[in-house]
């Protein structure tokens, strides 16, 4: 080795540890930001509730077929609009989907109806009144298109809820 | 190595660097991390690299005299200031080496300070669904049983209220 080769050595060592320093930055930047969830559960819940909001508003006054067209196209956008995460949006997701699907099957459509429903209905929904409209809006398209057994499959579970609903309305006496 | 000999050598040294000189200059610039292409390494350096590696290859110069002046070459090209776009990159990675476990530091301050302080923020806006009426309950599962025309107005009618209610508790606690 000669003189040379052995210079290349301190170079290379402060390259490695700026290196290490920029990856320590850079992790404390990830951990230091605020999870999604909170920036939206925080910061931009009044605009996504806005939008859900006006949507539901325009399905309200929506009397033609032109109206709720657009109603549909509200209620799409404002679906799209919602965070993964933040208190209070699973319910204004499963009651936006609801009324959306609703409409859908008003205007024929069951099976955008069932896709709507099958998009925002968890596995395990809670019980609540949306969540039950849900199921209804699902037993209703389930019936259009022939399937019967699915049909009454949740009709059942909507009943089921609609009275777990009821019972903790009483229990609260 | 004798005063003539230097002399000789040096007689040879003369004149321009070749092209191939210089394209070894710049390897060996490349080899000292003075420049990583031939046009970063200033001329000054070029020449005298260029000058220096011809003489360290002159077959009259034994081991330890070509070790000598590869070192002589090193530290008279590591003395001299460096200009240009190295120049500015020798001073950003000192910069660096001080900024960023400076920088870590004060992130890793902020998120342990802070990010607690987050979490309280959520639990705050963490709120409950006001409970649907009876009524409601009572529509919907009439609307389940036997959906008329008149179960489905007065169930969206009471589905209005309740849905204005909910958001309502919703917008309250965001504020």
């Amino acid at each position: 080795m000669n003189a040379l080769e052995r210079r290349k050595r301190p170079r290379g060592c402060y390259v490695c540890w700026a290196l290490l320093c920029l990856g320590l930055v850079i992790l404390g930047c990830e951990a230091a930001e605020p999870p999604q969830d909170a920036q939206d559960g925080a910061g931009e819940s009044g605009s996504w509730l806005r939008t859900a909001r006006r949507a539901h508003q325009v399905a309200d006054d929506a009397k033609t077929v032109e109206q709720r067209g657009q109603a549909v196209a509200e209620l799409e956008e404002a679906l799209q609009a919602l965070p993964a995460h933040a208190p209070g949006v699973d319910w204004v997701r499963l009651d936006l989907g609801a009324r959306l699907a609703q409409l859908q099957l008003e205007q024929g459509d069951a099976r955008s109806a069932l896709s709507w429903v099958q998009r925002v209905m968890p596995k395990q929904p809670e019980p609540s009144v949306p969540a039950a409209n849900l199921l209804v809006v699902a037993g209703r398209a389930y019936e259009q298109l022939g399937n019967e057994k699915q049909a009454v499959e949740s009709y059942h579970q909507a009943l089921v809820m609609n009275q777990t609903l009821m019972e903790r309305s009483l229990e609260g006496l | 190595m004798s005063r003539s000999e230097d002399n000789e050598l040096e007689s040879e040294l003369e004149g321009e660097a070749t092209e191939a000189e210089l394209a070894e200059a710049a390897a060996l610039a490349q080899i000292l991390e003075r420049g990583t292409v031939r046009e970063q390494l200033p001329s000054e350096d070029a020449l005298e690299a260029a000058a220096l590696l011809q003489l360290s290859r002159h077959p009259e110069l034994d081991g330890p005299k070509r070790e000598a002046i590869w070192a002589e070459l090193a530290e008279q090209l590591d003395r001299r200031p460096v200009e240009g776009t190295d120049q500015r990159g020798a001073s950003f990675l000192r910069w660096l080496l001080w900024l960023a476990p400076a920088a870590g530091v004060a992130v890793l301050v902020v998120y342990l300070g802070v990010g607690s302080g987050s979490d309280d923020a959520l639990q705050a806006v963490n709120i409950e669904i006001p409970a649907p009426s009876k009524q409601l309950l009572r529509v919907q599962a009439r609307l389940i049983d036997a959906p008329t025309q008149h179960e489905r107005d007065t169930f969206d009618e009471q589905m209005g209220h309740y849905r204005e209610q909910v958001y309502a508790s919703l917008e309250a606690s965001h504020r």
